[in-house]
């Protein structure tokens, strides 16, 4: 079992400058058996966050507890952690297999049982061809792979990767991911993983943190930060391509209420209920986001709005398409299934939900809910 | 601007031929592409363009001219490098306005003139706020707007990009690509733009030439590339996540394809079956996307061959399903990241006729 819980956490660095937080009052659970990202911009705390729980970083102010024990000052080998670094640190005086089986040594298992895991773990990254090899005569990508398979060798009860594979080729990266994954199906493992890379953290985390400016902003599954993000740094970062963000002037007409965007003739027709809350906090101003991928070229429901753009790019994806339009002054984009008849510079009658339209506001960037 | 046409360029060093017999004609204003893994000869195919490796034979003509002989400053072609090669010492502006500055066009224009022409480039790519900086001020992606700017300011007739966007972030990389197009409409410039990413060449080349190991593999629009790659290193290169490949005979008694490593049998129409029995072989290997590959969680008529969920992946816009059928890997992919899959769940699995690739065993060409 293994259950990390930071309540109230801390860290300063004191600089010349004066004190720099890069930990900001930081109350963050890992459930037992639970995969979380913890995704930012750099400089945002995230991997302080995972040197503290591993115990190479004290914590300056609050608690850590990991299986409910106040661990704050339990020492790094005591807390049966594996953490693979960002930029590796491996021992290059020696070979592949002997940095993986340092630690193993170290607990003094049996020879067989080494072989064994160091065995398994190498097929599964495929490093089992360079075991032999010296790591400085590895590339980048291959060295990253002995990383992770260092701290993956040891069956720890809480792994703590530091983006563990942003080095390694794109094609093998979505491979990795799944085994990382099918690793805490397996042994229920727990893992935090830290990652800039918000495809990455969709595609690892149950759930997944985003942090920025030293603060947790938010934590949640996929759907509820894809489809719920409490401000527009988080409905910013999640998302490819990014959200379309439009400012736009409330406005009231026949009992219903209007974002008309400035500089443009696109008017979104908001809900009811959202309508109310504007009035209520009287604003004449919002930030609307919306989706590339929740607005459509084809209409899906009959209770969708609709919106006219002109084309002026057409971005074939094989997959998909990427289209940027334009009305008035705004630019927005629409991501959308493959459709040759689409041409340049035509009009297009665009679809999308009310329920998707999430609104901001302008000072405080904070998501308005109703 | 010129067309450009390559007549049988071959380029070696020592025993390694980096580009094999290369022939191709790019048109007046087209947007080419060079798609292919690293090694491939894109690079060695810029620079023998530039001027900077001469090939071993071979001619290369702008419009009607054989340029071999001619040197790189009279090519009247900008190249902008990987790594971007900013001189370290010089600002923004001066990085740009370097060309103008080049001894080769000493004289040629006046400071006033050079202004002009700096501020406006700057700020078509966004960096008129940046024109004091030194390049180490710079992030990856204002470095690489510095560097397009460098080579477009002298007009020139033929621009070369090498990987303009492999050394930027993720994010940053496809709102680069975007720009990209706008750019494209701007300058209508005869472009060759280099990268190992097939998006990025899909989304931009008005043609894209599939390069591996210094041979043309396939030379195409970006449709007919990804639908109908010519054989399967094309096939596996484009399209992601990767295509799924696998073994097929016909079975002659009922007109089935039967798929030994996962021990099932599908009909196709019978088109298909004409094409494959015209094309002569028993044995051919099938290529599936994820994306055209359809399934369900009930079992039917149509969906009948069953496989076993694994590990899914939820990403913005799509649901990876990895699928077992008997002990054949199958990738799947879905536009809806929301669907709920549980490992181990039973699966229905239905091939797509039509969008099924056909390649021959042996050459590992495709059929179609």
């Amino acid at each position: 079992m293994a259950l990390v819980s930071l309540k109230n956490v801390y860290k300063y660095y004191r600089s010349k400058k004066g004190k720099v937080e890069a930990v900001k009052n930081l109350n963050l659970e890992v459930r037992d058996k639970e995969t979380v990202a913890l995704l930012g911009p750099s400089g945002c705390g995230k991997t302080t966050t995972l040197r503290i729980i591993a115990g190479i970083e004290e914590i300056s102010r609050g608690e850590l507890y990991i299986d409910n024990i106040l661990s704050n000052n339990l020492a790094p080998a005591q807390r049966n952690t594996a953490l693979a670094f960002e930029d590796y640190a491996l021992y290059f005086h020696l070979t592949v297999r002997e940095n993986m089986e340092l630690c193993l040594r170290a607990k003094k298992l049996k020879p067989d049982l080494i072989k064994k895991k160091v065995k398994d773990v190498s097929e599964m990254l495929g490093i089992e061809d360079i075991l032999d090899l010296r790591t400085t005569a590895l590339s980048g990508g291959q060295q990253q792979r002995v990383s992770l398979a260092r701290a993956l060798v040891r069956d720890p009860s809480i792994f703590l990767l530091d983006e563990p594979i942003s080095h390694i080729e794109i094609e093998r990266r979505y491979q990795i991911l799944a085994r990382i994954k099918e690793i805490n199906y397996e042994f229920g493992t727990t893992i935090l993983y830290v990652t800039h890379n918000q495809a990455e953290a969709i595609a690892v985390g149950k759930r997944i943190g985003v942090m920025n400016f030293a603060e947790l902003q938010q934590i949640g599954t996929r759907d509820e930060i894809f489809n719920n993000p409490v401000n527009i740094f988080v409905a910013s970062f999640v998302g490819q391509p990014p959200i379309n963000l439009m400012k736009c002037k409330v406005i009231s007409e026949k009992g219903a209420t209007n974002l008309k965007v400035k500089n443009s003739s696109l008017k979104f027709i908001t809900e009811a209920k959202i309508g109310k809350e504007l009035h209520k906090l009287n604003l004449e101003e919002v930030i609307l986001g919306l989706r590339p991928q929740n607005i459509y070229i084809r209409k899906v429901s009959d209770k969708q709005k609709s919106i006219k753009g002109k084309i002026e790019i057409i971005e074939f994806l094989g997959e998909d398409m990427h289209l940027v339009l334009r009305g008035g002054d705004c630019k927005f984009s629409v991501y959308c299934s493959v459709d040759m008849r689409l041409k340049k510079d035509k009009e297009l009658e665009l679809f999308y939900d009310q329920s998707k339209l999430h609104l901001f506001h302008p000072k405080t960037e904070k998501a308005i809910n109703a | 601007m010129p067309k450009i046409s390559l007549k049988n360029i071959t380029k070696k060093f020592g025993k390694v031929i980096a580009l094999n017999d290369l022939k191709i004609d790019i048109k007046d204003g087209e947007f080419f592409v060079i798609l292919g893994p690293s090694g491939a000869g894109k690079t060695t195919f810029l620079k023998v363009l530039a001027g900077l490796e001469s090939p071993e034979s071979g001619e290369i003509y702008f419009d009607e001219d054989l340029i071999n002989n001619i040197p790189t400053p009279k090519r009247d072609v900008a190249l902008t490098f990987e790594n971007y090669s900013l001189y370290p010492n010089f600002t923004v502006f001066g990085n740009i306005a370097s060309p103008l500055k080049s001894p080769a066009n000493k004289g040629k224009y006046d400071s006033g003139k050079i202004r002009e022409r700096v501020y406006n480039i700057a700020k078509m790519l966004n960096i008129d706020q940046l024109l004091d900086r030194l390049p180490s001020e710079l992030s990856g992606g204002q470095k690489q707007r510095v560097a397009l700017g460098r080579a477009l300011i002298k007009e020139p007739k033929i621009l070369l990009l090498d990987e303009p966007l492999a050394h930027v972030d993720a994010k940053i990389r496809n709102q680069l690509r975007t720009e990209f197009h706008f750019l494209k409409e701007k300058f209508k410039t005869t472009t060759i733009y280099t990268s190992h990413d097939y998006k990025e060449a899909i989304s931009l080349g008005d043609r894209i030439m599939f390069l591996d190991k210094g041979k043309i593999q396939q030379i195409g629009s970006p449709e007919e590339v990804y639908n109908f790659p010519k054989n399967i290193v094309v096939a596996k290169n484009v399209g992601w996540p990767d295509i799924n490949l696998f073994k097929c005979y016909i079975k002659p008694e009922n007109n089935n394809l039967y798929c030994p490593e996962g021990d099932f049998a599908f009909n196709v129409s019978g088109k298909i079956l004409k094409l494959l029995k015209k094309y002569g072989e028993m044995e051919y290997i099938i290529g599936a996307r994820p994306h055209n590959i359809s399934f369900s969680e009930e079992h039917s008529d149509k969906y009948n061959i069953e496989a076993v969920c694994g590990v899914t992946e939820a990403l913005d816009n799509q649901l990876i399903i990895n699928v077992k059928i008997k002990n054949m890997d199958l990738i799947l992919s879905i536009d809806n990241p929301d669907l709920y899959l549980r490992k181990d769940q039973k699966l229905w699995i239905h091939f797509n006729d039509q969008s099924l690739m056909f390649f021959d065993k042996k050459t590992s060409k495709n059929v179609k």
